[in-house]
């Protein structure tokens, strides 16, 4: 574009600008590729380089789908102890009632540090996440979407809701992590979302949790293996999936 | 109005050799950022100037001492020269270094008469700070600059009103405001004294001199319409502690430094201003003070950056023992300007007080809906006997 036609268009946005404020309209700038979208890293190495940033953005909705005892929720937990080990807050919508204090205080998370919330119903838990989600929290965690499932809530109010978490947590510094479990149906797995909840069209980032094999001791089940697929990266390009070992004693480590 | 006016020459010099009287008789060169920033008269007679690069000061005048100007030290004991001033009047202009104004219309009678009030401040100052003035009065600014000026150190100058016309005429005109290229074209054509410049018609000097010689043309008249500008005590943010037993200089410092910036910059939230300014003063165990100051690539209010320029302050003041008190004043305050938001890059999060953030959520949703939990029991073999939930309140 020529020089004249800069001119031009900068004195068009600078009108938009006055007229209907700085942030109606601007120009998105490619920060250097030196600096990485801040982040908070996952504590599974090879993990946070199949993502591409060193882990989960922030500002960003991360969505992490599987069905049970695939490791949801010890990825989130670790995520949570990376974020207080930062000196950041974290809190814990419990929809689903299932949180277990034990096993988070074993994935090196500082309980006393943790926010716990637990909602009577789902639309209280979306409202609780609205307001959390607009303060400085370092991380903030939904467990889970499919609790919202068969509440009766109707579609407007979920996609509302949705959009307003995506908007407050887009000007903040949280990770937002939205736990769904899927079920299998053929041809493959569903995500259980109520009808009106767009949550992979607001995700940046979704990761598919799938269990690969037990790990056994002496005969004992100990842990298992999971595989970590890149649905969707809005931060990076797509990477081969990546695998993390869980131990039930607590201890996890990244296979990288 | 009558205006009184304070003159310290060469005041940093002064307070050098008022605080290491060693160097009383030397010839000293004040030494900042290269250049000269004051010198002894002793120097400016062998032709140092202020302003000139110090390896030209030290050429023309190679006996001097060469010291480096401590601008904190000089900015206190400036500080408290106005003090003393404000005990006369509380409307106080300052000028350059060791120059000031006050405005002691109707204040004579306090003292009984300006040659009372005059002899008082004189004492004052020197009780104060050690230091001798020369006090000149006047019924303006420039006239009692002029009679300050003149006068010896420990003197004071009054000058009647109306008079100040017949003061200033046998006075040279080099002690107008005029630049160097003027003063010669005066020179040129012969005019030597105030009174030969105030007796040219005013629209010839303006004519020939423009506006700034149209204001040194009033001036020499002994007419100055400038008011008195009392100067405000510059907005600071300050904190300070002590320490018991004394600290070294190690990470103990270093941490308790951090914390007067913690402390400080949640000032500067608080008020919603920023600051471009940080100074930091440590008084050290054998009684002495040392103090450094450094100023911001651009006004901030945060911590991490204040924290940067404080940790490199203490650093270049660590060549000494162990500390007493640390003090950390921020300054340069300014009103934050507002940000537009970026997509592209979100600061880290600062540390939330989850009690703050709950607090009116409890209120709107109820108390029930929050919880932390902690380990109760790790060794039962039922997990739910592990971990208890309590209310985030209970925490």
């Amino acid at each position: 574009m020529s020089r004249r036609k800069y001119h031009k268009l900068d004195s068009v946005v600078a009108g938009l600008q006055r007229r209907f404020g700085p942030r109606a309209i601007y120009r998105y700038q490619r920060p250097p590729d030196s600096t990485l979208p801040p982040h908070i890293p996952t504590g599974f190495p090879e993990l946070d380089r199949t993502l591409g940033i060193g882990g989960l953005p922030r500002g960003r909705i991360t969505e992490l789908l599987g069905p049970v005892t695939s490791g949801k929720v010890t990825l989130a937990a670790k995520v949570v102890a990376q974020a207080q080990i930062a000196g950041q807050q974290a809190a814990w919508v419990d929809l689903s009632g299932t949180l277990d204090g034990d096993y988070l205080h074993c994935c090196d998370v500082d309980l006393k540090g943790l926010l716990v919330v637990r909602p009577h119903n789902g639309e209280e838990a979306l409202a609780i996440t609205i307001s959390l989600a607009a303060g400085e929290l370092g991380i903030l965690v939904f467990d889970e979407v499919t609790s919202l499932q068969g509440q009766s809530l109707p579609p407007a109010l979920l996609q509302g809701a949705l959009a307003r978490i995506h908007h407050r947590v887009a000007h903040s510094p949280c990770v937002a992590i939205f736990l769904t479990t899927t079920h299998f149906a053929p041809p493959g797995e569903v995500a259980n979302y109520p009808p009106g909840f767009p949550l992979g069209h607001y995700a940046a980032l979704r990761l598919s949790l799938k269990r690969e094999k037990w790990i056994r001791q002496h005969g004992d089940v100990r842990g298992c293996q999971a595989s970590v697929t890149t649905l969707k990266n809005r931060l990076a390009p797509p990477a081969a999936p990546a695998r993390i070992e869980i131990t039930f004693e607590g201890t996890v480590r990244g296979n990288g | 109005m009558r205006i009184l006016c304070l003159v310290i020459p060469h005041f940093p010099a002064s307070i050098e050799r008022r605080d290491e009287p060693g160097l009383r008789g030397r010839l000293l060169l004040i030494v900042k950022d290269g250049r000269v920033m004051d010198c002894s008269p002793g120097a400016l007679d062998q032709g140092v100037r202020v302003g000139m690069k110090i390896e030209g000061a030290e050429n023309l005048c190679p006996e001097a001492l060469v010291l480096a100007a401590d601008i904190t030290r000089y900015e206190g004991a400036f500080q408290r020269v106005l003090k003393v001033l404000a005990v006369v009047s509380p409307g106080v202009e300052t000028g350059s270094w060791g120059e000031a104004y006050s405005d002691i219309s109707g204040q004579s009678s306090r003292f009984g008469d300006e040659t009372t009030l005059c002899r008082e401040v004189g004492r004052r100052l020197y009780q104060e700070t050690a230091l001798q003035g020369k006090l000149g009065v006047a019924g303006n600014k420039f006239t009692s600059y002029v009679a300050a000026h003149i006068t010896r150190e420990g003197r004071a100058l009054l000058i009647p009103p109306g008079t100040e016309q017949e003061f200033l005429a046998p006075l040279p005109a080099d002690l107008l405001p005029l630049n160097q290229e003027m003063r010669e074209e005066l020179r040129l054509l012969g005019i030597r004294s105030m009174g030969q410049f105030a007796q040219l018609p005013a629209e010839a000097v303006l004519a020939r001199f423009g506006p700034q010689g149209q204001t040194a043309h009033q001036l020499a008249q002994g007419q100055d319409r400038r008011p008195l500008i009392p100067c405000q005590s510059p907005q600071v943010v300050e904190a300070r502690l002590e320490f018991e037993p004394p600290l070294e200089m190690n990470g103990m410092l270093a941490q308790a430094v951090g914390e007067l910036v913690h402390t400080c910059c949640l000032r500067l939230h608080k008020r919603g201003q920023t600051c471009q300014e940080v100074r930091l003063i440590l008084s050290f165990e054998d009684g002495s003070s040392r103090g450094a100051q450094r100023t911001l690539s651009g006004p901030t209010a945060d911590p991490k950056m204040v924290d940067a320029g404080a940790q490199e302050l203490m650093r270049s003041l660590s060549c000494a023992p162990r500390v007493m008190e640390a003090c950390l004043v921020l300054g340069r305050l300014q009103a934050q300007r507002g940000k537009q938001l970026s997509l592209g890059m979100i600061s880290q999060p600062a540390k939330v007080d989850l009690a703050h953030l709950v607090g009116p959520l409890a209120a709107k949703f109820g108390a029930d809906r929050f919880y932390w939990s902690r380990v109760a029991n790790p060794s039962s073999p039922m997990a739910e006997r592990r971990f208890a939930w309590q209310r985030w309140a209970q925490g």
